[in-house]
């Protein structure tokens, strides 16, 4: 049997497109992440998420809701006061957050080693990994004595950092500075110092809550959002020149 | 002769659909990120969660952890699968006639060949260059074993494909774009470069020329032994040597064929079977 050149055309593009709609039709098809971390396959914990498949890009809120920690509990142990949306803080800003320790890091690791201690799931952290001392009054009461001295050797004192605020904090991680973009909430809007008079002008409705991203709340409002976003992004220029 | 441009030009315009393809998807990701808004229809997925090598460097982990290496996802892996499929039954086209990397490369070499003249894709002597050709393997294990080691795409600072596709938006590594330079002046000398000494993808697709199921073959009885086939092959494949192409560096692009190059009909040809066949 012989094949042509005007034979691999079709041939080509008939198993893309074939491979790919079969796949999307089995929902199998993704190219986004799930923001759900692996389980463990074997032992013990067999079924259970693993801590060590935390990525940077997860949100406290895709902790909260995979292992079942209060968004409180991880606000409080990461020292989080400042920040407006705890639940959309990602893990990678805790290392802006905290730029520069004593010693050690705190970054995506320390996140996966508090759910690691908080939930009881094994997880061997980084030699360079740290946690914050507001991390122990979260964990007194799901930790020993003997593993509370333990974890109180990797921990650092918040009042030893200088910790960022939390604007910055999310602009440095994306490092990205003030722009307006599909993400962007009212709530940074609001921390960009844009009066909610003037936010409200360009939308021509009553803004959102601070949690809501500006475009989500147009596309529910049947307003154009890029339209809106140029509108923003001049406001938010002339506010912070 | 009118028949044969006609032929390649089938090839070209596969060529330049994946290329604008890749283009859109890629500028409507970046045009998603900004927030702007995207071009309809057209997917605004990351170019990593499109490409198939993703899924080649993800196998040790997902098999082991059941997760993907970073930034990489299901698509890349079902990709990767619908590539392997092809590769077993026609080879490497997708080197030949998909990759928008291979075909940037294969744009710019005309340039050289107007050049360079018939110096074009010969500067290397051929008992160096064969042995250059196996440096992708030694790329392919190091990839491999880095993006295991760190469990992120390691090959993403330093590949070409990605600093192709995303120079305009920041996220592309000095590295990256060193690299894609140098490649665009080498593909001035020689044809199709990074394919030959470099790409870690071709390396895996090379290995499936020793079983595809449709081969390049050569009716030896009616073969003038002209040698048009070996000087049209843009990997410098010497195919009149053999009876059928089991070079690892064949990208199945068709221009040693009949259909092409060779001025004999049914001479060189994709089949599946023995001589007989081609008869």
């Amino acid at each position: 049997m012989k094949l042509k050149s005007k034979h691999l055309v079709p041939l080509i593009l008939v198993v893309f497109a074939a491979g790919i709609a079969g796949t999307m039709a089995f929902n199998l098809w993704r190219t986004e992440g799930s923001k759900i971390p692996a389980k463990f396959s074997t032992g013990e914990h067999e079924g259970e998420y693993n801590p060590a498949d935390i990525r940077g890009s997860y949100t406290f809120s895709n902790i909260s809701e995979t292992f079942k920690i209060p968004l409180e509990d991880l606000s409080r142990a990461f020292g989080l006061d400042g920040v407006q949306n705890v639940a959309e803080f990602q893990c990678k800003e805790l290392k802006v957050l905290y730029p520069e320790p004593e010693e050690g890091e705190i970054g995506t690791d320390s996140a996966k080693l508090f759910v690691a201690l908080y939930t009881g799931l094994p997880h061997t952290p980084e030699e360079t990994t740290r946690l914050p001392t507001p991390a122990l009054s979260v964990l007194k009461d799901k930790l020993s004595e003997q593993e509370l001295e333990e974890v109180k050797k990797i921990t650092v004192s918040l009042s030893d950092l200088k910790p960022v605020s939390s604007q910055e904090t999310a602009e440095q991680a994306n490092d990205q500075d003030r722009a307006v973009r599909g993400n962007t909430t009212f709530g940074e809007l609001r921390d960009w110092k844009l009066a909610k008079e003037d936010i409200e002008q360009v939308l021509g409705i009553p803004m959102g809550k601070p949690g809501v991203t500006v475009r989500d709340h147009c596309t529910a409002n049947e307003i154009e959002f890029s339209e809106v976003k140029t509108a923003l992004q001049a406001l938010v220029d002339t506010k912070n020149q | 002769m009118a028949n044969k441009t006609k032929t390649d030009q089938v090839r070209i315009g596969i060529q330049i659909f994946f290329f604008v393809l890749i283009a859109l998807i890629a500028v409507n990701h970046s045009l998603e990120e900004a927030g702007i808004g995207g071009l309809p229809i057209i997917s605004s997925a990351s170019l990593h969660a499109l490409c198939p090598f993703g899924g080649v460097v993800s196998i040790y982990q997902y098999t082991t952890t059941g997760s993907f290496v970073k930034k990489t996802h299901e698509s890349s892996f079902i990709l990767m699968w619908i590539v392997f499929a092809l590769t077993l039954l026609v080879g490497p086209v997708f080197c030949g006639w998909v990759c928008p990397l291979g075909s940037v490369q294969e744009w710019v070499g005309k340039l050289g060949k107007k050049i360079f003249k018939s110096k074009y894709n010969r500067f290397i002597p051929y008992r160096y260059d064969r042995m250059l050709r196996y440096l992708r393997y030694l790329m392919l294990g190091w990839v491999g074993y880095m993006t295991v080691v760190t469990g992120k795409l390691f090959f993403a600072d330093i590949d070409p494909y990605f600093a192709l596709f995303n120079f305009w938006t920041g996220e592309v590594a000095t590295a990256g774009l060193v690299i894609l330079g140098l490649l665009l002046a080498a593909s001035l000398l020689v044809e199709r470069p990074f394919c030959k000494y470099a790409c870690p993808y071709g390396a895996v697709l090379g290995i499936f020329n020793l079983f595809r199921i449709f081969k390049i073959k050569r009716n030896v009885s009616t073969c003038t032994d002209c040698k048009a086939c070996d000087k049209s092959c843009p990997m410098n494949i010497p195919v009149s040597a053999g009876i059928a192409v089991r070079d690892h560096q064949c990208i199945s692009c068709m221009k040693c064929t009949s259909e092409q190059a060779c001025p004999i009909e049914n001479t060189v040809e994709l089949t599946t079977g023995n001589m007989e066949v081609i008869k």
